[in-house]
This record gives structure tokens, sequence and C-alpha cells, in this order.
């Protein structure tokens, strides 16, 4: 028999509302927003590490709430937080350079800057190739 | 039926063990997904212009609606959970009737996206949008083929709540919510992994 979490039912609003919020604000940081240069990290890197963030944010909620992570015993959390740790090592771990050998760099901002012409480029590093 | 299923639970943490089985099956789920990501960004990173054409053919609305779709679905998943534990058997029914009829339009979305790419030419064997087509249809397919998986039992057991004897198994029910909160859980990835990574 599952335990009582006593009154559940504010948090799950709280969740789903938070989700379908950041649902939009990963649109909008996609679609409308294209960030500049930040030091040595160019704009369209910074535009996938935001939706990535929200995305971790939203997976955060519904695993702590929903999955009731937070009301079980701290010691099932082992069972999430070493899978998890391994999916982003398999998932990124080999893009380190963020995909950034000159060359595909190159490709890369030529097609985000054709498809965006306005956008920014700050610190000026490796833009305009 | 309970005691063939194990689903009594461990002594010190007091987690069922149906529970603890279905985390560590989610675990090998999750190491299933993480292979189609790493290579989707790997040669993402190698063949950008093929992927960024390729990825301009993509309804990201309808996308976006299927995003809404299985949020509500969670909701009401959890909260077939909470209504259960409180043998509520009426309000459990409703939710968990709107949790399978959220899954029902998930796929009839998903069946209109796939109509539009089948008719317009766009799937794997196609020239230049192979590749992308190939993660688009493989990693979009399995999650499709998840939420038919999750759709089975949830019948199951809201036909068995319409019989006489009812169905009040709270834990069975919540690790099945375990299982559709992590198909959840992947679309959050899916869906800008796919359709908004390119801007």
């Amino acid at each position: 028999m599952s335990h009582d979490h006593g009154n559940i039912l504010p948090s799950y609003m709280k969740v789903f509302a938070t989700l379908c919020t950041m649902t939009l604000v990963t649109v909008a940081a996609a679609k409308l927003v294209h960030f500049p240069d930040i030091l040595f990290i160019p704009g369209y890197v910074v535009n996938i590490a935001v939706g990535l963030a929200i995305a971790v944010f939203k997976v955060v909620c519904v695993m702590y709430i929903f999955m009731h992570l937070k009301f079980d015993h701290p010691m099932l959390r082992f069972f999430v937080y070493i899978p998890v740790f391994l999916f982003f090592v398999m998932s990124f771990g080999f893009n380190l350079e963020f995909g950034g050998k000159e060359s595909n760099d190159k490709v890369t901002r030529t097609v985000y800057q054709q498809k965006h012409p306005n956008a920014h480029h700050g610190s000026g590093h490796g833009a305009g190739h | 039926m309970s005691a063939a299923l194990n689903l009594s639970h461990e002594p010190v943490t007091k987690i069922a063990n149906g529970k603890i089985a279905m985390w560590a099956f989610l675990a090998s789920e999750l190491m299933f997904f993480s292979g189609f990501f790493g290579t989707f960004i790997v040669l993402r990173n190698t063949n950008y212009q093929a992927f960024f054409d390729a990825s301009h053919h993509l309804n990201w609305m309808l996308a976006l609606v299927n995003t809404f779709i299985l949020i509500g679905s969670s909701l009401t998943m959890a909260m077939a959970i909470y209504k259960l534990e409180r043998r509520e058997n009426g309000a459990f029914q409703v939710y968990l009737g709107l949790t399978i009829l959220g899954a029902c339009g998930f796929l009839v979305v998903k069946y209109f996206e796939y109509s539009a790419k089948w008719h317009d030419g766009l799937f794997p064997s196609q020239e230049n949008h192979s590749l992308f087509y190939s993660f688009y249809f493989l990693m979009t397919g399995f999650h499709a083929l998840h939420v038919i998986g999750g759709m089975i039992p949830m019948l199951f057991m809201l036909f068995k709540s319409f019989t006489k004897k009812g169905y009040y198994h709270p834990v069975k029910v919540e690790v099945l919510g375990l299982y559709w909160h992590f198909v959840d859980l992947m679309w959050i990835f899916i869906f800008p992994a796919l359709y908004l990574i390119f801007p």
C-alpha cells in the first residue's frame, strides 16, 4: 500500500502549470531569442544550452513530484541519480567540444547566419568565417 | 495475486518491490534512449547542413500540441493514483480514462505528422534527408511504441475497475504511473532535440 503524502494536489497543479509554462519558454527561447556569443561559447550553443537547462528543470519537477521521488525513501534516489548521470555522459560525453572542430563550427555558423543575418555575435571569436 | 507479482514492501525502506523493479527497468530504458541521443548529437554536429535543412520540414506546432497532451496525461495519471489510494473508484476511472484518452490523442497527432511526412516523401530512404529522418522515425517511433505499451495495462486496469470485484491495487497503478511519467520525460528531451534545436 502506498504511503500517504497528505494533500498533494496543490503540488500536482503547481508542477502542471510549471511544465506548461516552461514548455512555452522552451519554444520561445528556441524560436524567438537568438543569444549572442558569450566569451568563447557561440550564440547557437547558448540557445541549445538554455533549451537543455529548461528540459532538465522540467524532468526534475516530474521526477520529484509526479514520480514521488521527494516522498520516497532517499535510497531510491540512487536508482535515479546514477542512470541519469550515465544518460548525460552517454548522450553528451562525445560532444564536449560542442561540435567545435573548426570545420564543423564554420558550417554551423554559416548556416545559422544565413538564417539569422541580424543575430549578434559578441566576441567575434570564430564568427564570420 | 499480489504475492505472485511480489509487490510486498522492502522492510527497511518501505518501498514496494514492484516500484524498485520499475525504477531499475526505467534505468535500462534510459540507457536505451541515451544511445539514440548520443549518436544523434554526434551525427548532427558532423552533418549540420543536412540536419538543418531536413529539420525545417518538421511541424513543431503539432509536436507542441503533443507535449501539452503528454503533460496533461501525466497529471491525470498522478490524479488517478491519488484517487485510488483514497478508494474513490469513480474518480479513479475518470482520471485513468482521461489518461488513456490523452495517449490516444498523442497517437492521433503522431499519425497526422507521419502521414504528412509520408505524403511529402520525407522518410529515411530519400537522399539528403535520409540520416535525419532515420533518427526522427526511430526516436519518435520507439517513443510511440512506449505510449502504446503503457495504454495496454491502463485499459486492462480500467476494464477491471468496472467489474463487480473492482480494482484496488494502488501499488500496481503507481508502478504503471512511473512508467507513464517516464514516457513524458523522454518526450521532454525528444521535443527540443528534434523540433527546436535547429533555430
